[in-house]
């Protein structure tokens, strides 16, 4: 804490004297950042006595229970004109049978929810779901309830006397297990998750046991697998064409919500990681159902929709691997663009000198025209450097022709040149490609023990050539090292017109461990050395970051800050790449997102239950065990996990004969999340690390999110979205550019996020952001992200396998 | 709508930065609190000549800073913590500042990803207003560590709504 910031504190803690003030108020009068953070903290200061103020004066009215025989309204005026607030009270006196918050409950009364009933002396609770209700009955001897309507999730401690939960067709009896009940339209269901539960229609009776599930519709009472029919139902959605994932021509959306600003900032556009999910999904189907058709049919689409043809990557032949680009530095700050071209910079040569077109997925395409290029057209957003946030990124199509922007198009705002031509060019996120081959070694195993030959049943040798190109990325950005990792993006390019024409390629010098994906390098690895080779380096890179928590840390490159600088004295190195805290970008810092754990440790989870790696197993077994600490599962039924990260201390220098222990690389949570995609992501790997505590954990959480976040169209969690006020940031362009958008309109200094994306204005959510930017309240989404759809819809299915 | 729902709409929306301006620049809370309660008055008897192009809360802390400053020279002397160049400059923050007002959800969010341990301190300093002496005795501590607890504890809070304010999730 500086110097500053303590005298702050002090006075906001009554604990300055007089002189100290003296001190702080010439410092605040002499300097406006001083006072800035002054105002910011007392600011904060205020906040606080209110919130914790206004958390008192509600505290004890949450819970709406409405009473049958008998009720009594009562309002409160708080804080003058301030507070509005409506509570209840109740008779006292007869037995207490159970708990509603601070309301005690007795026989007849009746409870509707969203609500949490406890019963004295005993862990069982009940979450009743929104719109549902239930009657409490008097002890026979056992407890007795009526669900009325909706859902009931318990947990219920083992009892003496069975307790017994009647619903309009049958009647559940219980003598100490989870289970979720549920009643619509006269017909009943029953999921049950731990222990063993009596359902009961007239005579019919069946004891349904741990991850089955019952339903009264059909005609005779029978039982079924509980999580295999969740990933059928999840399967269900994501292709019921009102639920709105895919495209009228059949392309996954980003998410089906329209306004949302991930790294894709629109939803109706789709990524290279959307389409990967997309395989997984129809790999589990046809694992499950023996249908590969709707793989093959994915496959299809993900070539036809993200693969540039070969007439739009043209001038691929006149690529000379000798010199397979001009370096241009990467500068820290946006201002700093766009860079000059340095031809004298060494380059090095292009080992792999692959002919033809590469076919790897360009990451980003705009599927409904929202920026005016055409339906389905590729277009980039990130170009300039590790300060470009979403919110500062200037979108623009792959294929440059000068029709939009300025007189170069958008060239002239990332590279400076004496003149420009037009052009085509493409980037890859490896990761998402990575997945694609990652699935396809699963698929293969799954149609072989079919009983199938899967070089009749997959697209294998497509699967090869991806594997192929996607070579690019384990090099250096302009091939000076063979850094054998898969780093941050590839890229490659030319010019549109044949006369003097060129092509050009580029690897990435930025490793983020994130993106590392041991299983597609061993099933690369069993046709390709390069892949080989890079299966060895990533596990040795997951042991060098693993933190002394377990938890694994940022990364390293072969190109400090982008532009060949040399090593910080008392960097660590592996194996002559710098350590990076945050590789790639810093807004927000790269390594603090938690899904990197789950996403990149799943795949080293599923590679050790693949080969019993016993480096693998022993860096999967310390990141589980960090992994099921963070996660928090309260007894009311909830949960979260970690969401943002802080990392402190470097990794040991990379010492391959005797890995050091890292006991000065540490990382804290510092803020969770109850996102249901992230979520289901760290179950997918707590599920492939296998140990029974690990799936313990996985499939709580799992039925928990259910129970929580199903909704109509898939599994979704209120997000709330402060960084929308972002809408209206200013984007940073070079002094004197202007242009103009596809769509129309004009692109001048002071342009800003919207204007830049115009079409936002007529989206239907967009009055909520609106709104919130000028009540300075965040709104709230609730997104149905594919991606996510589809890792909650696999988990289930993994726990069900 | 009449001009009281209107004074009612922007005044609740900005009365905490008013008062947080005055806690910040008043020595005790009590005095603060007095003089919040003069300057309500005096905006709501002024609010007719307020000008609705112009930012409420600038205004209202403009007048505030009126009746601090007329205040040190009554009997009844306000106890100001600084100069009145200082409290210029203060009033200059706030407006600066304005736009990185901590919002109710935000601040709500950020507290309960907060630890435990966290959360509890909290709820003894302003939950139940103890003096950090007091919070201490409670937690077997020391005024100086339970100082730079909380100053940490601050610390993490300004990160998470700076973090909300400018970050999405992936």
């Amino acid at each position: 804490m500086s110097d500053l910031d303590d005298r702050i504190q002090r006075r906001l803690h009554g604990l300055s004297s007089p002189e100290d003030l003296k001190t702080l108020g010439a410092l605040l009068a002499s300097s406006p950042e001083a006072a800035d953070a002054y105002a910011r903290a007392t600011r904060l200061e205020f906040g606080l006595e209110r919130h914790y103020r206004d958390e008192q004066a509600v505290s004890s009215i949450r819970n709406q229970v409405r009473r049958v025989r008998r009720r009594r309204w009562m309002t409160v005026a708080a804080a003058g004109l301030i507070a509005v607030v409506a509570g209840v009270f109740f008779a006292r006196g007869r037995d207490t049978l159970a708990m509603t918050g601070d309301v005690a409950l007795h026989a007849g009364d009746l409870v509707t929810g969203p609500a949490t009933i406890t019963f004295p002396g005993e862990r069982t609770t009940l979450l009743l779901g929104a719109s549902s209700a239930i009657t409490l009955g008097a002890p026979d001897p056992g407890k007795r309830l009526h669900l009325r309507q909706g859902s009931l999730s318990a947990s219920v401690d083992r009892q003496a006397d069975p307790l017994v939960i009647s619903t309009p067709d049958a009647r559940a009896t219980v003598r100490g297990t989870r289970f979720v009940l549920s009643t619509e339209q006269g017909a009943t269901r029953l999921e049950v998750t731990h222990g063993k539960v009596t359902l009961a229609r007239g005579a019919e009776k069946v004891d349904v046991a741990a991850d089955e599930v019952a339903d009264t519709r059909s005609p005779t009472l029978t039982k079924g697998s509980l999580y295999a029919e969740r990933f059928a139902a999840l399967w269900e959605d994501l292709h019921h064409p009102r639920r709105g994932y895919f495209s009228p021509d059949g392309i996954p959306y980003h998410s089906v919500e329209t306004l949302i600003v991930d790294a894709p900032d629109q939803g109706h556009l789709s990524t290279s990681e959307t389409f990967s999910y997309w395989l997984w999904l129809e790999a589990m189907h046809g694992r499950r159902s023996g249908d590969w058709a709707p793989f093959n049919a994915a496959w299809k689409k993900m070539e036809g929709t993200l693969i540039p043809s070969a007439a739009d990557q043209p001038t691929n032949d006149l690529y000379d691997p000798k010199k397979p680009a001009t370096y241009v530095p990467e500068a820290d700050r946006l201002n700093e663009y766009p860079v000059s071209m340095d031809p004298s910079a060494a380059v090095g040569v292009d080992p792999l000198a692959l002919p033809g077109d590469l076919y790897v997925m360009h990451w980003l395409v705009d599927v409904d025209n929202f920026y005016g290029y055409g339906k389905n057209a590729l277009v980039n957003t990130f170009q300039r450097g590790p300060m470009e946030s979403v919110w500062k990124t200037i979108p623009h199509p792959s294929k440059e022709t000068f029709s939009a922007g300025g007189r170069n198009g958008f060239l002239d705002l990332f590279i400076r040149e004496a003149s420009y031509a037009k052009q085509w060019r493409y980037t890859g996120a490896p990761d998402a490609d990575a997945r694609v081959l990652q699935v396809v070694a699963w698929a293969e195993r799954w149609v072989r023990e079919q009983g199938q030959d899967p070089d009749k049943v997959l697209p294998l040798q497509k699967a090869a050539r991806m594997g192929d190109s996607l070579r690019y990325a384990l090099h250096d950005k302009y091939f000076r090292t063979q850094h054998d990792l898969i780093a941050w993006s590839e890229a490659w390019g030319g010019s549109l017109d044949r006369t003097n024409g060129w092509a050009w390629r580029s690897g990435s010098s930025h490793v983020h461990f994130g993106y590392q994906n041991p299983v597609a390098a061993w099933y690369l690895s069993k046709t390709n050395a390069d892949w080989a080779s890079s299966l060895r380096r990533q596990l040795e890179f997951y042991r060098w970051l693993q933190s002394a928590e377990g938890a694994i840390a940022g990364g390293a490159t072969s190109s400090v800050n982008g532009r060949y600088e040399p090593i910080a004295a008392g960097t660590p190195t592996f194996h002559g790449l710098a350590y990076v805290d945050h590789p790639v970008f810093r807004d927000p810092p790269s390594n603090e997102w938690f899904g990197w754990q789950a996403w990149s440790m799943g795949r080293l989870a599923q590679y050790a239950a693949l080969t019993k790696d016993p480096a693998a197993l022993a860096v999967v077994e310390k990141w589980a065990a960090w992994a099921r600490r963070v996660v928090r599962l309260t007894p009311d039924g909830r949960y979260s996990i970690p969401s943002t990260l802080r990392w402190s201390g470097r990794p040991d220098p990379w010492n391959a004969a005797a890995p050091g222990p890292n006991a000065g690389l540490h990382v804290e949570v510092i803020d969770e999340t109850t996102d249901v995609g992230v979520a289901a992501s760290l179950a997918r790997a707590l599920i492939a690390q296998g140990s029974a505590e690990s799936r313990a954990v996985a499939k709580d959480l799992l039925d928990r999110m259910w129970t929580l976040y199903r909704d109509p169209s898939g599994v979704s969690n209120p997000e709330r979205r402060a960084d929308y006020r972002r809408f209206l940031d200013p984007v940073e362009l070079p002094p004197g550019w202007h242009g103009a958008l596809a769509g129309g309109g004009a692109i001048t200094p002071g342009t800003t996020f919207l204007d830049l994306r115009p079409k936002y204005r007529t989206d239907p959510a967009f009055p909520a952001v609106e709104q919130s930017i000028r009540s300075g309240k965040a709104p709230e989404f609730r997104y149905h992200r594919f991606w996510a759809q589809v890792e909650v819809a696999l988990a289930f299915a993994e726990l069900a396998n | 709508m009449g001009l009281h729902e209107d004074f009612l709409k922007v005044f609740l929306r900005h009365q905490d930065g008013i008062r947080a301006f005055l806690s910040s620049v008043v020595r005790d809370r009590a005095a603060a609190e007095d003089v919040f309660q003069e300057v309500s008055l005096s905006l709501w008897e002024s609010f007719e000549s307020y000008d609705s192009a112009r930012p409420f809360g600038a205004w209202a802390r403009g007048v505030a800073l009126k009746k601090v400053l007329q205040g040190r020279e009554k009997a009844r002397r306000i106890p100001l913590a600084f100069s009145p160049p200082t409290i210029q400059a203060v009033l200059d923050a706030y407006d600066r500042t304005e736009a990185a007002a901590p919002d109710t959800e935000g601040l709500r969010d950020c507290i309960s990803k907060l630890p435990p341990r966290s959360q509890s301190l909290l709820a003894l300093r302003y939950e139940r207003s103890l003096k950090l002496g007091e919070i201490a005795k409670e937690v077997g501590s020391t005024l100086d560590a339970v100082h730079k607890l909380l100053s940490r504890i601050r610390e993490n809070l300004q990160e998470c709504l700076q973090r909300r304010l400018e970050a999405g999730p992936r």
